[in-house]
């Protein structure tokens, strides 16, 4: 078996509420290699989004550990989670985040100035080619409202890859986008994993969900890996029942 | 190469070009006042100080004149010896001023304008010497004469070039007045202040041997005094007083005390130039609550993006950098302008100004200090403005960021809201007033900017009510409109006659007399040296009196009233606590005298009022041991002529009384109201501008909170308008808010008018006199000008607002 890169023991994440404690997670196990391209599934409310904003370091647990690449991110300090983050995550969000009032290419050197990893004149030369990468260089001196969703979220994906992270994370990547862009995205997703990055996307989308290797279903606070077929299966019951409410309405 | 966080700067200032203008605009505004009112203070200091030599200052000025036409005066050598001779006395020099009749040869009407001698040579002036600007000194017997620059700009009069002069002192009955034709030997300067009444664009100079051929003045109408130093003057200048009045035929009329260390014009044109330039911060400052409310709003609007950029991670620092970045961008956008427009702003100011301050600003200046000054402040106050909201910024958390809702969980539950839910109003109008509650924070600092604008206008406006209330009181006390001082002691009577029976619409022609006293246990409400109080003497026995006094208790002066009765003016009263009834001595022209208090006046400057035959034989002017009328005072038939008009009679009562060999001196009153008002006008315009600026910085903030507030509720707009809202509906609920800020902004502005105009006032030091009344029309003024201010500022926003579609946001959203 090859060695974990991210390993997640006991993770509990549990809010305060006026209506008593709320248990968002409630006691997460799960080991991911380099490499890896792992999908979580779920319905709203699940807490997919938050495990998510725990392995970003965005936010913290409340009790648990999250080991990802030999750093123990639940008890690092927040300056060094910084750089933590800008050298080793990159994050491509739902709605794109792309700061729209610089360019394009702007945009992806944006993380390269801030983390400092590369030097200054290799910069925009790197910006382009992650462009090129995502075929949309020639689009790097436009700003970003003169792109296309689909665009934007390759944009996006550019600047998660600018300071070439271990590990990419996706939370609803494809949410705003239609079916043929969702599908390239998740082919740029795919080629980075094989390259040796782990990749890890939060979706509703079963259909993209199919051909991704490692699926976990997050439900009620708790995760559990499903494999395809089990997903396969999961979507055969939903479409049988979504036609016999078809019929019966 | 340029950084991530320098193309963010830029990339948000330019992205929001309108609100970048409104926010630089004020930051513009700001800089402007700021570099070109303490230009203009700078230059004109630093031209009176380069010119104003302190250790050739007069200490003491005086004035005099003589109790009889035929008088034998000793020579000038003698009488300046005798006062050489006093107590502390260092150097001292005698001058005559005289009217001056002159003309182009060849031009039909003369001008008249002042003449002026000084008994030492004009090459050797020890006080306040003159600065020869071009060509040379004039020879005694030469027929030669030197002009003041200005008034050798004003008459593009050259060296080498002649001038036609009236030979006042040759006139007589059957020979007229003889001309004759004097050459320019140079132009001078006289950058001190010599004499009032003396204007130099129409002042020449001339030997003193010459003046007195000219003039027929025979012995010094001034002599100025050096001490040797400030305090000495001070304690000695009663001394000489006396010492002249006594042993020398001269009366000292009116003398006056100054301390080098602190001129006048000096200290005025610092004085002036500070208020207005502290103004200038103000309006920069105001301008720091516009960048407050644009940084804050910019953070809040990005907090999504600055979790973004910190998922990226950028650090707080970087943040803190970005939008403290755009500060400092909106700062220069607004300081480079602001600057580059200002430095000759400056200048010019300092040139209109530079007349009013008895200097000349010729050539281009500017002041180093002043242009630090604007570049330093108006690029440390956006930043200092906005250092809170950027701070706050760079803590925002990637989590809140990402999962922010645009209000916080208190939203509704404050008093205001509340309150504004249960109030029975329609709901546009409680739009507009939860949008108030909702942006208290914003909406304070643009009230805040509001009422320091509100408070500069209403301060201002009530400062030159208070200074018009004070001179219109001033020139109301006197009814008259002329006021003739022959050089030589003349029979009043024959003179009125004279007048009377040549002379059309005159209603009046009365004696006066005219001396500066000191009286025992009184204090200047100046505080200081104690400059004495002038005594006006006046003709009470005829219906038809040349002052009218107000009164607060007492009675006037009549032909039954005691020799010995005065009436002084409530600051008198006040500094010895003595009322009607009581007695006070007075000492002046080497006399004193116990008189007896009948009345206390409301006039507002320190003075007194007797009867002139009383001051006649108190200054010793006797006619044939009789007591004289040293001047005439003169009223005309017609209602408040004009300043022309009453220089018309002038002039011929001049060529009457030349015509019979009598020269004299002329106020025209209308004039000197003109000239008074005029300068009053032109610091009111100076001030109410640098008011306007700030209410226009004020009115750009409001502008701008609107406008966000408009940016930030689109989707509520595009809520209401699907639901049916017109039009007017919205706009309503945006003009709602500017109005409830603008009438908020003015009850602040009410304590803050008060004490600002307190705080001008002092720091022009405009004196006792000019004691502020807060007048019901400055608030009255104020809302009217905040009303229109706001309503101006918020119409664009609202009306911008209320022409959103629903299409137009759907799409922008």
């Amino acid at each position: 078996m090859a060695e974990s890169f991210i390993t997640v023991s006991n993770l509990v994440k549990t809010y305060q509420t006026p209506a008593g404690p709320l248990n968002i997670l409630r006691g997460i196990n799960l080991d991911i290699c380099k490499g890896d391209f792992v999908a979580l599934i779920g319905p709203s409310g699940s807490g997919k989004t938050t495990f998510l904003n725990m392995l970003t370091a965005i936010d913290t647990p409340t009790s648990g550990e999250i080991t990802i690449g030999g750093v123990n991110i639940t008890q690092a300090k927040p300056r060094k989670l910084t750089k933590w983050r800008a050298r080793n995550v990159g994050i491509v969000f739902q709605f794109f985040q792309l700061l729209p009032t610089i360019s394009v290419a702007d945009n992806v050197i944006a993380p390269m100035d801030f983390a400092n990893v590369w030097k200054s004149g290799e910069r925009r030369g790197r910006a382009l080619k992650l462009l090129g990468y995502f075929g949309i260089q020639d689009q790097a001196y436009k700003t970003p409202d003169m792109l296309s969703g689909g665009q934007q979220q390759r944009v996006a994906l550019a600047r998660a890859l600018a300071n070439n992270p271990a590990l990419v994370i996706g939370d609803e990547p494809t949410g705003n986008l239609d079916r043929m862009s969702a599908r390239n995205v998740f082919d740029a997703f795919r080629r980075l994993s094989e390259r040796g990055t782990t990749v890890i996307i939060v979706t509703h989308d079963r259909e993209l969900v199919r051909d991704v290797p490692k699926v976990f279903e997050i439900n009620d606070g708790l995760i559990g890996q499903t494999t395809l077929e089990a997903a396969a299966r999961r979507r055969t019951q939903e479409l049988q029942a979504l036609r016999q409410m078809q019929v019966f309405s | 190469m340029l950084k991530t966080r320098t193309r963010k700067i830029w990339g948000d200032i330019l992205s929001r070009k309108g609100r970048t203008a409104l926010v630089s605009m004020s930051i513009f505004i700001g800089v402007l006042g700021v570099v070109t009112l303490f230009s203009m203070g700078d230059i004109l200091v630093s031209r009176l100080e380069h010119d104003i030599q302190k250790d050739k200052l007069s200490m003491v000025k005086m004035g005099l004149t003589t109790s009889e036409s035929e008088v034998v005066l000793p020579s000038g050598d003698e009488f300046l010896q005798l006062v050489s001779a006093q107590p502390g006395v260092e150097t001292a020099d005698g001058q005559i001023t005289s009217q001056l009749y002159f003309k182009e040869p060849g031009s039909d009407d003369f001008d008249q304008g002042s003449l002026i001698a000084y008994f030492t040579p004009m090459n050797e002036l020890q006080l306040e010497p003159l600065q020869l600007v071009e060509g040379d000194y004039p020879a005694a017997g030469s027929k030669q004469l030197t002009v003041e620059r200005r008034m050798a700009d004003t008459y593009d009069l050259k060296v080498g070039d002649a001038l036609a002069l009236r030979m006042v002192s040759q006139a007589g009955e059957g020979i007229g007045i003889p001309e004759e034709t004097w050459t320019i030997s140079g132009i001078v300067f006289q950058p001190y202040t010599v004499v009032d009444n003396v204007k130099m664009s129409s002042t020449v100079f001339t030997t003193f041997e010459d003046a007195q051929y000219i003039s027929g003045v025979q012995g010094f109408t001034n002599l100025q005094i050096r001490y040797t130093d400030y305090e000495t003057a001070q304690a000695e200048s009663s001394h000489l007083t006396n010492v002249i009045s006594t042993e020398t035929p001269y009366i000292p009329y009116i003398s006056f005390v100054f301390d080098p260390d602190e001129n006048e014009q000096i200290s005025e044109a610092a004085n002036i130039s500070s208020v207005l330039g502290i103004l200038g911060i103000v309006a920069l400052v105001v301008s720091g609550f516009l960048v407050v409310n644009v940084v804050n709003s910019i953070v809040i609007e990005q907090k999504r993006q600055i979790g973004v950029m910190k998922s990226l991670g950028a650090t707080g620092w970087d943040n803190v950098v970005i939008y403290a970045g755009i500060a400092l961008g909106y700062g220069l956008l607004g300081v480079v302008p602001g600057v580059l427009l200002g430095i000759p702003a400056g200048y010019f100011a300092a040139k209109g100004m530079a007349g009013n301050m008895n200097t000349i600003v010729d050539k281009f200046d500017f002041s180093a200090t002043s242009i630090m000054m604007g570049v330093v402040i108006g690029l440390a106050v956006p930043v200092l403005a906005a250092l809170i909201p950027v701070f706050n910024g760079s803590r925002v958390k990637i989590l809140d960021a990402m999962t922010d809702l645009g209000i916080d969980s208190s939203y509704g539950k404050g008093f205001f809201a509340r309150l504004v839910g249960r109030l029975p109003l329609p709901v546009t109008i409680r739009q507009g007033l939860s949008n108030v509650s909702q942006k208290k924070g914003r909406l304070a600092f643009t009230m805040i900017t509001l009422a320091i604008a509100a408070g500069a206008f209403m301060g201002i406006f009530a400062l030159f009510s208070s200074v018009d209330r004070v001179l219109d009181n001033t020139f109301d006390t006197y009814n008259v409109e002329i006021l003739v001082q022959p050089d030589q002691q003349q029979d009043f009577a024959t003179v009125r006659r004279l007048i009377e029976d040549h002379i059309e619409g005159i209603q009046f022609v009365q004696p006066h007399n005219g001396l500066q006293v000191e009286i025992e246990g009184y204090e200047s409400a100046e505080g200081g040296a104690d400059y004495g109080v002038s005594v006006e003497g006046y003709d009470p026995d005829t219906p038809l009196s040349p002052f009218l006094i107000d009164l607060k208790d007492g009675v006037q002066l009549s032909e039954s009233s005691d020799p010995n009765a005065i009436i002084i003016t409530l600051g008198i009263a006040d500094s010895l606590g003595k009322g009607v009834g009581d007695t006070m001595v007075i000492t002046g022209a080497g006399s004193k005298r116990e008189v007896t208090i009948v009345g206390v006046s409301t006039f507002p400057f320190d003075g007194t009022w007797m009867r002139w035959d009383t001051v006649a034989e108190f200054a010793g002017y006797t006619l044939n041991g009789q007591p004289a009328a040293r001047n005439l005072l003169i009223k005309l038939d017609e209602d408040d002529p004009t300043a022309a008009e009453t220089a018309d009679v002038i002039e011929d009562i001049n060529e009457l009384l030349l015509a019979n060999g009598i020269t004299a001196t002329y106020s025209n009153f209308p004039e000197f109201i003109e000239q008074i008002t005029t300068l009053v006008r032109g610091f009111q315009i100076i001030f109410n501008v640098t008011a306007g600026l700030i209410a226009l910085v004020g009115a750009l903030g409001l502008l701008t909170a609107i406008s966000m507030s408009v940016f930030e509720r689109q989707k509520e707009i595009g809520v209401m308008r699907s639901i049916g809202a017109g039009s007017i509906s919205v706009a309503l609920q945006f003009l709602t808010e500017g109005l409830i800020v603008g009438i908020l902004a003015w009850v602040v502005g009410l304590p803050i008018s008060y004490g600002l105009s307190q705080l001008i006032t002092a720091a022009l030091e405009l004196g006792d006199a000019f004691k502020l009344t807060y007048p019901a029309s400055a608030p009255i003024a104020g809302v009217i000008g905040m009303l229109a201010i706001t309503a101006l500022a918020s119409l664009y926003p609202s009306i911008s607002a209320s022409r959103k579609t629903v299409s137009d946001i759907l799409r922008y959203q």
